[in-house]
């Protein structure tokens, strides 16, 4: 009971029967008192985050909460893993910093390329950090008092006449009992409450409110209080991370934020093989994943003269792997824009044969630069589905049909006078076909 | 709070009352000396339980009366912060209630009592009661009290005391 808690410092914290048990039970549990921990046991973690859920906004409790999770990091890690901008995470280190919640070291590192990058690398001092909480409580609790004590003394009466001031000590004083009045001790007049100097209805169970919705926090301060760590954890040394591998952690912990807790070790920091990918491993995957996932109706076309999805990527592919040969390159881009031509001018009614001549050209020049490069199997072979695509692709437009009372003619053939003799829902189809048509010519 | 303390004192014994019935004459002389006095240190002083030792007398030069100085045990009444008393109501006022422990008066504001208490200036007696009436303090109400701070003046003590806590109020016995 708190009837004559004049001082209920949480420093001067005397272990009662209760709490020796809970003392007796941790030092059987393995970790004997006196010895130095090399591992943050959960009730610090479990403080660090109800203290920074408790006062900080949201992004705080984000870093806190990775720190936690990864003993140290550096600015630019965080930064990426929690997508902040860095100007916005370095102020906000910069609060928790000064709060003395978190401590940085500078680290001057060389790149590869000779460059010497410095980075902040933050991390949680415990003892510090419990230290900081044990006094902000503290504070927090002393001011409280204070301010209800205040309101005791403070003016809470005043003279009607002469404007004196009174306490609610002296109504005593003041106070005539015939009357039921209170009198001024100068002038005699009444003495009246004093609005403006009103007290605050609810400082007064503010002290037990304080107490009790930091008693998760003192309990958890109870625990910790006997944990002492080893100076490797208070301060812990920067790990150089490669790019492959961070960037594989930070996905790996994104999947596993989702669904695993605190708790889990991150197997990836500490067990993992150094490998630096130039990049093409990457490309790799994505284009496996491209020619895997186009289906049929998705690489051909539906509309007339439409340049297929599939050349183009075929082509934007073997671009990419013909690094070196440029001209190949080139040339190949020229084709796809002869073919595309090709297709557009044939819709408009002829035939040149120019254009099927340029075609066995390109066709012709292909197949000789074909030889030229060494791993040119598969594209040939892309090359020829290129060309069955195309021919297809001619096959299909004349193919297009459009019926005029029953008779089907081709769509290039329809005149206004063939339009005029349609039937209406000839007509729709028709004039749909078109429009496919002219906005695929204008793609 | 009660307490019985060991205290010493100094009487002055005018020469009129030497004689056989000296030391009676002392005693009685301390108990109207201190029954019923207060001091901010030692609070209220109910009653003089025992006298321990009356000392040598001294005369006093210049005056002629004589000093003896006291051993004796008294109790005392002394209200601390924080301390939960029970109380008679003096007087049902706007600004408050004022009530007394035994010695010790006690001023409750208006603003450390339940807000569901209202003052009831119209009935006779005036009294502070609840909406529905199911709570009415007036005079001569027993209730129960928090002292919420004391003041020391030369020979007297005043509380100020609150209502606002659980178990506090109107008493039924």
């Amino acid at each position: 009971m708190h009837l004559f808690h004049t001082s209920n410092k949480i420093t001067n914290f005397v272990p009662t029967s209760r709490d020796t048990r809970k003392y007796n039970m941790s030092s059987t549990a393995g970790k004997s008192d006196g010895e130095l921990l090399t591992e943050i046991p959960d009730e610090l973690k479990k403080l660090a985050k109800y203290v920074m859920r408790g006062f900080y906004p949201v992004e705080h409790v984000l870093i806190v909460d990775l720190l936690v999770r990864n003993v140290i990091m550096k600015d630019d890690d965080l930064a990426e893993l929690l997508k902040f901008d860095k100007k916005q995470l370095r102020i906000m280190l910069n609060k928790l910093k000064n709060d003395k919640l978190l401590k940085s070291t500078l680290r001057v590192e060389t790149q590869a390329d000779g460059k010497t990058n410095r980075h902040n690398y933050y991390f949680i001092n415990y003892k510090v950090f419990v230290n900081v909480v044990k006094y902000k409580l503290d504070k927090m609790r002393q001011k409280i008092e204070s301010r209800e004590r205040e309101s005791t003394s403070k003016a809470l009466y005043r003279c009607v006449n002469c404007d004196k001031q009174y306490n609610e000590y002296d109504t005593g004083d003041l106070m005539d009992f015939m009357t039921g009045e209170m009198k001024c001790t100068l002038c005699g007049a009444e003495v009246e409450e004093d609005e403006t100097a009103a007290p605050e209805k609810d400082t007064y169970m503010q002290i037990a409110l304080f107490n009790e919705q930091m008693r998760p926090l003192f309990d958890l301060l109870k625990e910790v209080e006997h944990i002492k760590l080893s100076p490797e954890v208070l301060e812990p040394t920067p790990v150089i991370v490669s790019d492959a591998v961070r960037a594989k952690q930070a996905g790996s912990q994104r999947g596993m934020a989702g669904w695993s807790g605190s708790n889990r070790p991150n197997y990836d920091l500490y067990n993992h093989e150094v490998t630096i990918n130039m990049g093409g491993e990457n490309k790799d995957s994505q284009e496996n994943k491209e020619v895997k996932e186009r289906p049929r109706w998705m690489v051909e076309s539906t509309v007339d003269g439409a340049v297929t999805e599939k050349e183009t990527t075929v082509g934007s592919m073997e671009s990419k792997q013909t690094a070196g040969a440029n001209s190949k390159s080139q040339k190949q881009d020229q084709g796809e824009i002869m073919r595309a031509l090709l297709v557009h001018e044939r819709k408009s009614g002829g035939k040149p044969n120019i254009v099927a001549a340029a075609l066995s050209e390109n066709e012709s020049d292909e197949s000789a630069s074909d030889d030229d490069f060494p791993n040119s199997s598969s594209v040939t072979k892309r090359d020829e589905r290129m060309e069955m695509d195309e021919v297809d692709d001619e096959e299909e437009e004349e193919e297009v049909m459009v019926s005029v009372r029953g008779q089907m003619l081709p769509f290039s053939e329809v005149t206004e006078h063939y339009v005029a003799e349609m039937t209406p829902e000839e007509k729709d189809i028709y004039i749909k076909l078109a429009q496919e048509a002219y906005a695929a010519m204008h793609d | 709070m009660f307490f019985h303390v060991s205290l010493e004192h100094e009487v002055l014994l005018h020469p009129r009352y030497f004689g056989p019935n000296l030391l009676n004459t002392v005693k009685q002389k301390l108990f109207s000396e201190l029954e019923g006095t207060c001091t901010g240190k030692t609070g209220f002083v109910i009653a003089v339980t025992t006298i321990d030792n009356i000392g040598a007398g001294k005369v006093v030069p210049g005056t002629g009366f004589v000093k003896y100085p006291i051993k004796y045990k008294a109790i005392l009444f002394r209200p601390f912060k924080g301390e939960v008393v029970d109380a008679v109501v003096t007087q049902v006022n706007k600004v408050g209630i004022f009530t007394e422990v035994g010695p010790l008066s006690c001023f409750i504001s208006r603003h450390s009592i339940p807000a569901d208490m209202e003052f009831d200036p119209n009935s006779n007696p005036p009294c502070y009661k609840t909406k529905d009436e199911d709570i009415v303090i007036q005079q001569d109400d027993e209730i129960r009290l928090r002292i919420v701070g004391t003041r020391v003046d030369a020979a007297d003590i005043f509380a100020i005391g609150t209502l606002m806590d659980d178990y506090l109020g109107k008493l039924y016995t």
